[in-house]
């Protein structure tokens, strides 16, 4: 008996040339799988009723129990449990109706196989190396941010919002950009929605790209500023990763492994002796710097490391930060279920009613929702799942596992960064976070202001914020906004009672630091390299020579003009006068959901052009539900009265306080500030102008393109060709009994059987 | 414990550390020569393959021109 058949059925892709009879079939039956996977057996009933009555429990326990606390442990069950009811059964039922892969067609690493980066590669491997793509630091900062209005609004909108937002959007990109060749979302848009959409998509994404960098470079210089200890840490990256660039050009090519955890021991011993550097005097002189040296710093570095050669310290810096970052995520889920911390914060704090909280202002809805974008809906994720990833994947089965699975994984890492932040004292939390304009950067003022706030069960006293620096080997904690800093603590907390105790706080706290603030130096060299070869693109359109990417003076140029882009904006945010991270982090999110919005569009237009109109809301729901919360934002930063959240209104407000010749104006205190506020509120309230309108386009166009293919005037497809496969392998994490016998006859060929070379295909 | 019940258990450590390093190498993007050379004799390309140095200065400035990106 066979449980796999041969030749293709109908309206399957037709062979290119002869049909490979004499190699095993490329893909398991469908209705014989279907059977394998779906089949309710007894025990397979009790196994999904059991995770479905353990979910249901950790949920009642965050949600509704109203004990004095509640443990960690129920955030992790009520993740994990959601996650495999919604990997098994939402994200089934969109491969069944609306994407719907076929094993039988090639995928682009099948058939435009080149050994570079068109590389089928195996499933769990390529699982690994999308989710060390997708996850950076984004997950660990926003969750730390919305910790402001308690633990179960943010819970809630991580775990729903990547069910039916965030994951589909991941699955959709990477599967429609899988069919063809694995083209960019900027190329897709243009294909999909015109000349105008297409340009506003590429346009915007730029836009976003710029704000993105900015932001996540001013976390960093905001986890650095005044840290000899982080500084110097943080620093020797650098040398580090130049040592590793020449071991594996010159030394010994190809060792990546071993070079990765030579890396790594380094990277430990500078963290250890970064603590050494700082107690001496002349350590903590020559790395105590100021903010706005830091952010020159990062502005110089990111310069040099976008036009130095790759190998010399980006690629090397990224062998290390996937190092790291597979390692940490391991590590923080090991220690939050060995350590069960204890959460006393409440469910829903005083200001989740309130659009003034210290942290971040405005309402719950929409801010939450945007300042909470990794993790649950991230537009930034369309751009590793368009161009990357579909260019390795082995099997068109595999993008669900891979698309929809790995943003489930991403989703729990922003869990456990929420886990971390709610684990410390809530007093504690607020004098980090709350702005140096309010708590005058001493640990008096920041107690008197957190007291003042009127919280409940809080009262912290300068005593408690100077013994937790002195014990995570700070000078001071208070106002060390921007997240980072936040989850160091909470990771500290977490990590000693597992491992090392009371004396290794400072090494975990700044072991936290070196991680988040290597994630986020990887993205912004990655970031401002791709946004240079973006601009170089489409500059090419007008002046041709752009194209040449030997051209020095085009790459300097262009990556200037990057660099010059976001160094500009973060400076704009360390000299904030009302405290930089609070105002800027809004655009951060509401950008990235922007982007969330654009790629959705893009999969709109396509899932309406293959007629799918009946599972159209599988795309509708997180693409309207996103345009309402991003478009509410915009609106709320662009238009509201209220100048604590709306851009123009303190703009006008400062301008108008200038005018009136005053010379200070709430938390700025001279006409300099002010000065400040009026540009910085400009910059933002023109930037939150400029995606609302690109967005607005986009999506627009994406609902002509809809409603025309609704009346029957579909776009061609721009599908690549159909080509027969001659490859196989599994779909999932693990494989069914006829998927492994089917492996299992392809594994007895030789070699040059099974592995795909892009010859003898169309 | 007696040689036959620690056999087949460390024979099982040893095949996961082995499963789990090649885990590794192809998450890190180290296994990229071997891949290259069974592409390279499976297409069955005139020449020989590049060698283990050359093929990474060949990836790397490849690199240069096509640059991958991270996300936040």
């Amino acid at each position: 008996m066979s449980t796999t058949h041969r030749g293709p059925a109908a309206g399957s892709p037709q062979p290119g040339g002869s049909p490979s009879t004499d190699l095993p079939p490329n893909h398991v039956d469908p209705e014989v799988l279907e059977a394998e996977q779906t089949r309710w057996t007894p025990l397979r009933i009790a196994v999904w009723v059991g995770i479905a009555l353990l979910g249901a429990f950790a949920w009642v326990m965050i949600a509704f129990a109203r004990g004095e606390s509640v443990n960690a442990i129920w955030f992790v069950f009520a993740a994990v449990c959601s996650y495999f009811i919604a990997y098994r059964f939402y994200s089934k039922f969109i491969e069944a109706k609306l994407t719907r892969p076929d094993d039988r067609r090639a995928t682009p690493a099948e058939y435009m196989a080149n050994g570079k980066d068109y590389m089928p590669t195996d499933r769990r491997v390529l699982y690994g190396h999308h989710f060390a793509a997708i996850a950076g630091a984004g997950p660990l900062v926003g969750p730390v941010l919305a910790a402001q209005m308690g633990y179960l609004p943010g819970t809630i909108w991580i775990i729903v919002g990547v069910i039916l937002a965030g994951a589909v959007q991941d699955y959709l990109v990477l599967f429609f950009s899988m069919r063809r060749g694995g083209r960019s979302l900027g190329q897709m848009a243009r294909e999909e929605l015109g000349t105008v959409g297409g340009y506003a998509a590429i346009i915007a994404t730029l836009a976003i790209m710029i704000i993105i960098v900015a932001i996540l470079a001013l976390v960093v210089v905001n986890a650095l500023g005044e840290s000899p200890w982080g500084v110097f840490s943080v620093g020797m990256t650098i040398p580090i990763a130049l040592f590793m660039g020449v071991y594996l050009r010159y030394l010994r090519p190809g060792k990546v492994m071993e070079i990765s955890i030579i890396g790594f021991i380094l990277l430990m011993a500078a963290i250890v002796a970064g603590g050494w550097v700082a107690e001496t005097e002349l350590g903590a002189q020559l790395f105590t710097l100021d903010r706005i040296t830091l952010a020159w710093c990062v502005i110089i570095y990111g310069f040099i490391a976008a036009v130095l050669p790759v190998w010399l310290l980006l690629s090397p810096r990224d062998y290390l930060s996937t190092f790291m970052k597979v390692g940490t995520i391991v590590l923080l889920a090991a220690a939050i279920v060995v350590v069960r911390p204890e959460i006393t914060v409440p469910a829903v704090s005083e200001f989740a009613g309130r659009s003034d909280g210290p942290v971040f202002t405005g309402s719950l809805f929409p801010f939450l929702f945007v300042t909470i974008a990794c993790g649950a809906l991230s537009g930034f994720h369309a751009l590793i799942a368009s161009g990357t990833t579909p260019k390795m994947i082995e099997k068109e089965r595999q993008t669900r596992f891979i698309g929809y699975g790995g943003m489930l994984m991403e989703s729990f890492v922003a869990i456990m960064a929420l886990v971390a932040a709610v684990s410390i004292d809530r007093g504690i939390y607020f004098a980090m976070n709350s702005s140096p304009a309010v708590t005058m950067g001493t640990v008096e003022g920041a107690a008197a202001f957190v007291n003042s706030l009127g919280l409940s069960g809080v009262h912290v006293t300068p005593e408690l914020l100077q013994g937790t620096a002195d014990a995570v080997g700070e000078e001071s904690i208070v106002s060390r906004t921007g997240g980072a800093p936040t989850l160091a603590v909470g990771l500290a907390h977490i990590m000693n009672q597992w491992i090392g105790g009371a004396s290794m706080m400072s090494f975990w706290y700044h072991f936290a630091i070196m991680f988040e603030a290597l994630f986020i130096l990887t993205a912004v060299d990655a970031g401002t390299r791709v946004a240079r070869f973006m601009l170089t693109d489409t500059l090419g359109n007008f002046i041709p020579k752009f194209r040449d990417t030997d051209w020095r003076l085009g790459a300097w140029l262009t990556t200037a003009i990057m660099v010059a882009g976001w160094g500009s904006i973060l400076i704009l945010g360390v000299t904030d006068p009302l405290g930089g991270i609070n105002t800027f982090f809004p655009l951060f999110g509401i950008s990235n959901q922007l982007l969330a919005a654009i790629a959705l569009a893009v999969c709109l237009a396509i899932a309406a052009n293959l007629k799918r109109f009946k599972y159209l809301w599988i795309i509708m729901i997180p693409l309207l539900f996103d345009v309402v919360v991003t478009m509410t934002g915009s609106w709320h930063k662009i238009f509201s009265s209220d100048p604590t959240v709306g851009y123009w209104a303190n703009h006008f407000r400062f301008k108008e306080a200038l005018a009136n010749g005053e010379t200070s104006l709430g938390t700025a205190q001279n006409v300099e500030a002010m000065e400040a506020v009026v540009r910085n509120t400009l910059v933002q309230g023109t930037l939150s102008v400029l995606f609302a309108v690109l967005t607005i386009i986009v999506v627009t166009m994406a609902f002509i393109e809809m409603v025309k293919a609704f009346r029957g005037h579909q776009r061609a497809s721009h599908e690549d060709p159909a080509v027969e496969s001659r490859y196989y392998a599994p779909s999932g994490m693990l494989s069914t009994p006829s998927e492994k016998a089917l492996a299992k006859e392809w594994d007895a060929l030789p070699y040059e059987q099974r592995v795909p070379t892009g010859h003898g295909h169309h | 414990m007696s040689d036959s019940r620690t056999t087949p258990l460390g024979d099982l450590a040893r095949s996961w550390a082995r499963s789990a390093l090649r885990f590794g190498n192809g998450v890190l993007g180290a296994d990229k020569y071997e891949k290259y050379l069974d592409y390279h004799r499976a297409s069955g390309q005139p020449g020989e393959p590049m060698t283990e140095r050359e093929f990474w200065r060949d990836y790397q400035d490849w690199q240069d021109h096509n640059p991958q990106g991270r996300c936040c």
